[in-house]
């Protein structure tokens, strides 16, 4: 069973369920536009299923099965500072329109170096505002795109 | 003449300082392990969006020229490849700085890097353009097998399984029916977003499956292993650097090693990952005195350089002509040449003549630029490995997100590259090749578009892929580079597994 839900073996059951839907979605489709995705999804899924049934039959499997590692903590330690991290990436994506690209940007960097490891407070906040900044002066200055602001 | 508005083109102000650019910009992401020149390109191609393609595309070359070299750097004074393309640099030229002649290790690196990438050039500005006019010849059945060949050629790069790479470039293939369908122009797989109506946006999808997952391993990592302080093999100023005798007595191992990685390059396969094995090996087959070979001589960081430059534009002539990348770096500049509205094959060299010429002389130029900033600057280049993580994971990231926005100004491309840089990064670390899944989105209308005429005119028939001869040549081709290989990871699985440890960055 543990060799089933392998990482790379849970990855490839994922992948036929994208493939089962891409059957699905192309159903109501008839006027040859279902043709190619289907072809596509039906080599991903075929290969797939070859891959795992290698990785089945493999004696000693090239990709360890999850398994309980030395330096657990650690382990969960890096997939709870993965998740803030994700959240913090998601927060700034639904601030990013509403306050501005400056104040959003500032505002990921320094809660992003804190949470990593940031303690030198000189170091921060400077970083946190050049880098933002630099990015203004070549985007919205250099290359001319309109970054949302709140400013005006 | 193309070759002469070329020259001018670039003796702009804004394109020299393109290209130097570019070429420092590649230098600091080969020197910073888990970054490369792939890594580079993605980050940049937001910022070349908005420029013109005869001064963003020689910066992209610099991109590349240097980023293949920087890896140098840190494979000298720390005695680890900033990018897998320098692994056998390490051999001999940490030796090198722990004697005390750092600085003769780099600046024998950076001049080999530079004849090796201005050797290179010269060949893609031969053999391009003859090899280009094949493709007129090339009809819908032959794009479809292009691409398929161009996705199993990948496939075959692939570090854990080529049926993984398969099933990547089978899934890319998938992103890319993503919008309008190009015959009849039905809408797939949009769910009502208009913003997926012109299909998947490229540069949130390359910043997506690159940069993201990068910025998110490297997370991982100082969490798992924690920072740790790098200290640089300068404190006695690095000793003399190379000069004018020792480099002439070298002549012959620049040029076999340059000519090695430049086929290398071109055959579309393998690599600079294998150029630089392949030069340093050679190299020390050919000398009068092999065993000094490891002990820290500036002959075996020279073997290793000249050949993974040399990679870097060879691996440009299948691309440029055939839309087949040489390495997963060029399938990224792939997916550079076609935001610049530039597709590969006859009509690069007529009707974007200056375009592409520009581009292949600029990379022969970018070697002088980085051969002079490297002669001077690869120690303080090399100082940018002591950038904390907490600074670069974070700043990375911001780069790619406003660089996703940069395209189209819509938030949604920002979605999109969370989106596809979550997914990229389990798929990762599964390890299903990210450049499989670019290229699939890239060739993926060509090749459904091509697949799909051939079905036309064929009547429905399958043969028409059989009975052309160029693509039957193809069919073969395409076989016979799933067969290597398979063989190709059944031999070097001892190899990697040696090797283990260091990630992959190209």
């Amino acid at each position: 069973m543990q060799k089933i839900f392998s990482y790379s073996n849970t990855m490839i059951l994922l992948l036929l369920v994208l493939c089962a839907a891409v059957f699905y979605l192309t159903g109501e489709m008839s006027s040859g536009a279902e043709l190619f995705p289907r072809i596509t999804a039906f080599g991903l899924a075929f290969f797939g299923i070859v891959e795992l049934i290698l990785s089945l039959s493999r004696k000693d499997s090239m990709e360890k099965p999850i398994k309980k590692e030395n330096n657990q903590h650690l382990v969960r330690k890096s997939v709870l500072y993965m998740l803030v991290f994700f959240l913090l990436v998601i927060f700034f994506f639904l601030c990013f329109p509403l306050i501005g690209f400056e104040v959003s940007a500032i505002g990921f960097m320094l809660i992003a170096m804190v949470l990593l490891g940031g303690r030198k407070t000189l170091r921060l906040w400077p970083v946190a505002i050049l880098i933002p900044l630099l990015l203004v002066l070549v985007f919205r200055g250099g290359l001319d795109v309109r970054l949302p602001t709140l400013f005006f | 003449m193309e070759l002469f508005g070329a020259v001018l083109n670039l003796l702009k102000p804004l394109t020299f300082l393109a290209m130097s650019v570019g070429v420092g910009w590649g230098i600091i992401c080969g020197a910073l392990p888990g970054l490369g020149a792939t890594i580079g390109i993605a980050l940049l191609i937001p910022f070349t969006f908005g420029m013109s393609p005869l001064v963003a595309l020689p910066m992209l070359a610099g991109v590349y020229a240097g980023a293949i070299y920087g890896g140098g750097i840190t494979a000298v004074l720390l005695g680890v490849p900033g990018t897998s393309a320098d692994a056998a640099t390490v051999y001999d030229g940490y030796p090198l700085a722990q004697k005390g002649l750092a600085n003769k290790g780099l600046t024998t690196s950076v001049s080999a890097s530079a004849f090796g990438g201005m050797f290179s050039a010269l060949i893609l500005l031969f053999l391009a353009p003859p090899l280009a006019k094949a493709s007129l010849a090339f009809g819908p059945p032959e794009y479809f097998l292009v691409a398929i060949f161009g996705l199993t050629i990948i496939a075959a790069l692939s570090t854990s399984s080529i049926i993984k790479g398969i099933m990547a470039g089978f899934l890319g293939l998938l992103l890319g029916t993503i919008g309008i369908d190009p015959i009849v122009g039905d809408m797939r797989f949009t769910f009502g977003a208009v913003y997926l109506y012109d299909g998947f946006p490229l540069v949130p999808l390359i910043l997506g499956l690159f940069a993201f997952p990068r910025c998110m391993v490297l997370i991982e990592d100082l969490v798992r292993k924690g920072s740790s302080q790098i200290s640089l093999n300068l404190d006695d100023g690095g000793g003399p650097k190379l000069t004018w005798r020792e480099t002439w007595q070298m002549k012959r191992t620049y040029f076999r090693s340059a000519f090695l990685g430049t086929l290398i390059g071109i055959l579309p396969g393998a690599g600079a990952n294998i150029a630089c094995f392949v030069g340093y090996a050679s190299a020390k087959r050919a000398s009068k005195k092999p065993e000094l070979f490891g002990t820290g001589i500036p002959e075996g960081v020279a073997a290793s350089e000249a050949a993974n430059n040399g990679t870097c534009n060879g691996s440009l002539v299948p691309l440029l002509t055939l839309s087949i990348p040489g390495s997963p770096t060029a399938a990224v500049i792939l997916g550079a040449l076609m935001i610049h509205g530039l597709v590969p094959g006859a009509d690069l060299f007529t009707k974007h003549a200056e375009v592409t010429y520009t581009f292949i002389v600029s990379a022969f130029f970018c070697n002088i630029i980085m051969l002079v900033m490297g002669w001077y600057g690869s120690k303080w280049f090399g100082k940018i490995v002591q950038v904390p993580t907490y600074i670069l994971a974070p700043a990375m990231l911001l780069v790619s997100l406003v660089g996703a926005f940069t395209v189209r100004q819509y938030t949604f491309d920002i979605g999109v590259t969370i989106g596809i840089g979550t997914a990229a990064y389990f798929l990762s670390r599964a390890g299903f090749p990210m450049a499989s899944i670019l290229l699939g989105a890239i060739l993926g209308p060509m090749a459904e578009a091509g697949f799909r005429r051939a079905m036309l005119i064929g009547q429905n028939d399958l043969t028409i892929f059989l009975t052309r001869p160029l693509s039957l040549a193809l069919v073969i081709l395409t076989l016979a580079s799933v067969f290597a290989g398979w063989r190709m990871q059944k031999k070097s699985k001892p190899m990697k597994d040696a090797l283990s440890g260091k990630k992959e960055t190209q």
